[in-house]
């Protein structure tokens, strides 16, 4: 048994000696961080016995009853608002990218002058870091001095009163917006590149059997588009639900809380675990949110399984 | 097909593609825009671009005329009789203070430090920079406060000349030698105590307060003793009726005070407030004041008010009222801070020049009749850098970048190596525990940061407390830290780079002789060098947009960007002009690099796409 593997090993040392360095490194700074995340879980890791590290205290459940059964507690009633924040905004953010971004490919698609330009100018905003798109637009969405409120209520008038926009229920929009705006690009370009894969004759064939327009997309485009929407679909998944730098820099200039309509999970879990230092109901949180994400990786397969594997 | 009916709909639609490419990008350009706007001008909600608030801060009589000196540094003599510019000059300074003594004019900025200028050929002569003044404080205050030093003033004694500023939120004085050219910091200023300077002087010489040097700060009138070593004083805002924010002497022992709509005299002598100065109900803000020639004059944004100093505390006494009539500035709005006094000269004919902003003046005789206006010029383009300036000596923003620099490069190099290694060995070959290695690779992008982040805090100082070895705060620790982040997503793309490689390349350098090894790093990482260079790329713009590590993981050796920019957003709220310099300082880099990716990073992102 113990030859046969070293002899496994000797034979494929090539491969092993190419990954050995990121194993260990996974290893290390990956799988092991995991693990301890999970049993810190367990543990009463507070300010006091933080540095204990791993010796903190044992907790049993008390983490994952406090965050999910004890009703006077403020780190669940915080977690619950940052649960449908987070599923809002997620879901939002998901179907405006994806719609804006098929719109603008199917737009860049066709041929016109400087297309190239305008498609670069596009993927513009995509490039600006995401730290800075909640800095700029923190600033765009402030009542008195912020463009939104100069264009909307000085210029068209929409509304009588200039609308406050970082406080209260509007404060959602506000951090789905300029992430919609962040990410379309990616969409575009992808859906753009999916787009270009289709070949020409197919739609010329399309044509000569009489479809038109609107049945050449729904029978070819769409199909073909497939695919791609389930990759943006579980990027916008992933992506979204750990958005972490837009909603921190937006309010309370990194340092406080969004409020209760614009706290999402990560502000939420990186203000108890290292503003309040209490890291046993984070890594307790954390657990659960890697718990619900694998459960949404699943289902997303599930969805899209024919599509992924071609069928 | 009739392309002639279908045309106008293509148009329309070449519209609005382009309509949303300009409304897409208006957000970007709006923070460039600001990134180079003056502060006031966005809190007061100006968006279109237009002549600066460029005040005339400075005015006095020379034997050939008089000498008009602006904020952002011109000069510029002017003719006694009907205001002709005779001569001008620009500093290119910012928030210019000006004293003018003898034949030298010597003018202290925030940006250039303090300047020797001849007063008659209005050349410089010499320029003590801005980093010549923080060295007299040592390394520990490197930079310059610049954005307080508006208050900066200059005083004069014998033949030392005084400077005030702040230093990194401290006010401070410091004392000039024009002789041997050296900054002398003055002890028990350079603290939090004194508070803000805000104007400076120093009452004729025959005063029994003989060599004070008068400061108005936020705390109170302060007096420093220069000859003796009588102990410096300080009358205390709280028992002065108000916190003062100009000042001037009278004569000997009065001094003038100001502090928003309200003036009064404050007596030297007895310490303590002789009069209050009268004014109409809402007459405003002051603005500037003066006393010469026996008359004290006040200017406010109506126009300028004098009164005899002998009839101070009379409230029946005769006030005469000037107002200016100064010329029309294109480009300015007609409200009512454009009318605004920014200085005031008295003159020898009972008359007065007045200043005021956008380098208006306006001289008026004894009667308050206009009798002539000028502009002073101005360069013609002007771009407001003083926010990058501030960035770079108010935050350490040099700092910051260097550090992202170092993390975002070493992480791009170090994830190359172990990603195309790697990917290389999942492209090529099959092993047992390929698929986990495949598969937990996949998984790793599914856990949220912050589950790696908690354990890893712990970790590294448990490690450090172990082994004494310091890992928080390094570069080495955050470039490992992202490094473990971004490989395995490294990996998933490299390995399509290597898959799509012609096999015959390491079968042909098999033949020659090479070892696996050899061929790998001769043969195949030259050519899949573009792909490896774009995916580094795309690491190197995905470790300079990483915010949560970074602000766990580091200290203020280290702090990032973005973990800068955070923290300098928090201490200065208000100050969007600056938060939008940054935040293009902090676009600029990733942008060039990314449009000289352009080609490789889309054709490497959207390969997946394209052949799922």
């Amino acid at each position: 048994m113990f030859k046969k593997l070293l002899r496994s090993i000797s034979r494929n040392r090539v491969p092993y000696f190419f990954l050995l360095p990121t194993i260990i490194g996974m290893l290390v700074l990956q799988a092991a961080p995991i693990l301890q995340g999970l049993y810190l879980g367990f543990l009463r890791s507070r300010k006091d016995k933080l540095l204990d590290y791993l010796s903190a205290p044992w907790a049993g459940l008390d983490n994952y009853r406090e965050i999910l059964f004890n009703p006077n507690s403020p780190i669940r009633s915080g977690l619950w608002d940052a649960v449908r924040n987070t599923a809002c905004y997620t879901v939002a953010v998901t179907i405006g990218t994806l719609a804006v971004g098929t719109a603008a490919a199917l737009l860049v698609n066709r041929e016109f002058r400087f297309r190239a330009a305008a498609r670069t100018l596009m993927l513009f905003p995509w490039i600006v870091p995401t730290y800075v798109v909640g800095l700029l637009w923190g600033f765009l969405w402030q009542r008195e001095v912020g463009l939104i409120n100069i264009v909307l209520v000085d210029w068209l008038h929409l509304f009588a009163v200039k609308p406050t926009w970082l406080i209260g229920p509007n404060t959602l929009w506000a951090i789905i917006i300029p992430t919609i705006w962040r990410q379309w690009p990616f969409s575009m370009l992808m859906l753009l590149a999916g787009l270009q894969g289709i070949p020409k004759d197919v739609y010329e064939a399309a044509e000569i059997d009489g479809a038109n327009k609107w049945q050449a997309f729904r029978r070819i485009t769409w199909p073909l588009l497939k695919p791609v929407w389930a990759i943006l679909i579980l990027h916008g998944l992933i992506f979204n639900v750990y958005s972490f730098n837009i909603v921190i820099m937006m309010f309370g200039n990194g340092a406080g809380y969004p409020g209760k309509h614009g706290d999402l999970l990560m502000t939420d879990l990186f203000r108890n675990s290292f503003q309040m230092w209490d890291f046993g109901t984070g890594a307790a949180m954390s657990s659960l949110l890697m718990l619900a994400m694998m459960t949404l990786v699943f289902i997303w397969y599930r969805i899209f399984r024919d599509q992924l594997t071609g069928k | 097909m009739q392309p002639k009916s279908r045309k106008p709909l293509s148009r329309l639609i070449t519209g609005l593609t382009w309509f949303l490419v300009a409304v897409h990008l208006v957000p970007i350009v709006w923070m460039v825009y600001c990134g180079l706007k003056d502060n006031q001008e966005i809190l007061s909600g100006k968006v279109m671009p237009g002549r600066r608030q460029n005040e005339i801060v400075f005015l006095r009589e020379m034997p050939q005329g008089y000498l008009a000196g602006t904020a952002d540094g011109g000069i510029t003599l002017f003719d006694r009789q009907v205001l002709k510019k005779i001569r001008h000059a620009e500093l290119g300074t910012f928030a210019t203070g000006f004293l003018l003594e003898g034949g030298t004019l010597w003018a202290a900025s925030s940006n250039r430090g303090l300047q020797e200028i001849d007063a008659t050929d209005l050349s410089v002569r010499h320029t003590y920079g801005v980093e010549k003044i923080a060295a007299a404080y040592g390394s520990a205050w490197s930079t310059l406060w610049v954005n307080e030093v508006a208050g900066s003033s200059l005083a004069r004694h014998g033949d030392t000349l005084f400077l005030s500023y702040q230093i990194k939120g401290y006010p401070g004085v410091t004392a000039f030698i024009p002789a041997s050219g050296r900054f002398l910091p003055m002890p028990g200023f350079a603290t939090k105590e004194g508070g803000v300077v805000r104007s400076m002087t120093r009452p004729p010489q025959d005063s029994g307060k003989q060599g004070n040097l008068v400061l108005a700060t936020e705390q109170g009138i302060f007096l420093r003793a220069l000859d003796s070593d009588r102990p410096d004083k300080l009358y205390r805002a709280g028992k002065l009726p108000s916190v003062p924010e100009r000042l001037c002497a009278i004569d000997s022992h009065r001094l003038l005070l100001s502090a928003d709509s309200r003036a009064f005299v404050f007596d030297l002598g007895g310490d303590s407030v002789l009069a209050w100065l009268d004014r109409k109900p809402g007459s405003g803000i002051i603005t500037a004041f003066a006393a010469d020639r026996g008359r004290i004059w006040l200017g406010d944004s109506r126009g300028a008010t004098s009164l005899a100093d002998t009839a101070i505390g009379d409230s029946n006494a005769a006030v005469s009222v000037f107002e200016p009539r100064f010329p029309a500035v294109a480009g300015t709005s007609g409200d009512i801070t454009s009318f605004r006094i920014t200085s005031i000269l008295p003159l020898a004919t009972g008359g007065v020049l007045l200043g005021g902003p956008n380098g208006t003046l306006s001289m008026l005789d004894a009667y308050g009749k206009p009798v002539a206006q000028a502009l002073a010029p101005r360069p013609s383009i002007y771009i407001h850098w003083r926010n990058y300036v501030d960035l770079w000596r108010n935050i350490d923003f040099g700092l910051y970048l260097k550090n992202s620099f170092i993390v975002c490069f070493g992480v791009m190099v170090l994830a190359m190596v172990l990603a195309s290694m790697g990917g290389y060995a999942l492209a090529r070959y099959n092993f047992p525990g390929k698929n986990l290695f495949g598969y937990s690779v996949l998984a790793t992008q599914m856990v949220p940061g912050i589950m790696l982040l908690l354990p890893l805090y712990l970790m590294f100082i448990s490690f450090s407390r172990a082994t004494g070895l310091i890992v928080k705060g390094t570069y080495s620790g955050l470039i490992l830290t992202y490094a473990a982040y971004f490989v395995p997503f490294s990996i998933w793309i490299l390995r399509g780079f290597f898959a799509s490689l012609p096999k015959e390349l390491e079968e042909a350098a098999l033949v020659d002789g090479c070892g696996p090894i050899q061929a790998f790093f001769r043969i195949i990482i030259p050519s899949a060098l573009p792909g490896i260079i774009a995916t580094g790329v795309y690491v190197f713009l995905s470790a300079w947009d990483e915010l949560m590590f970074a602000w766990v993981l580091t200290d203020e050796k280290t702090y990032t960007i973005p973990v800068g920019i955070r923290l300098f957003v928090g201490n200065f709220q208000n100050r969007y002009d600056l938060m939008m310099a940054a935040a293009t300082v902090s676009t600029i880099p990733v942008m060039i690099l990314f449009f000289l990716m352009q080609k490789h990073i889309v054709s490497g992102l959207t390969a997946g796409a394209v052949k799922e």
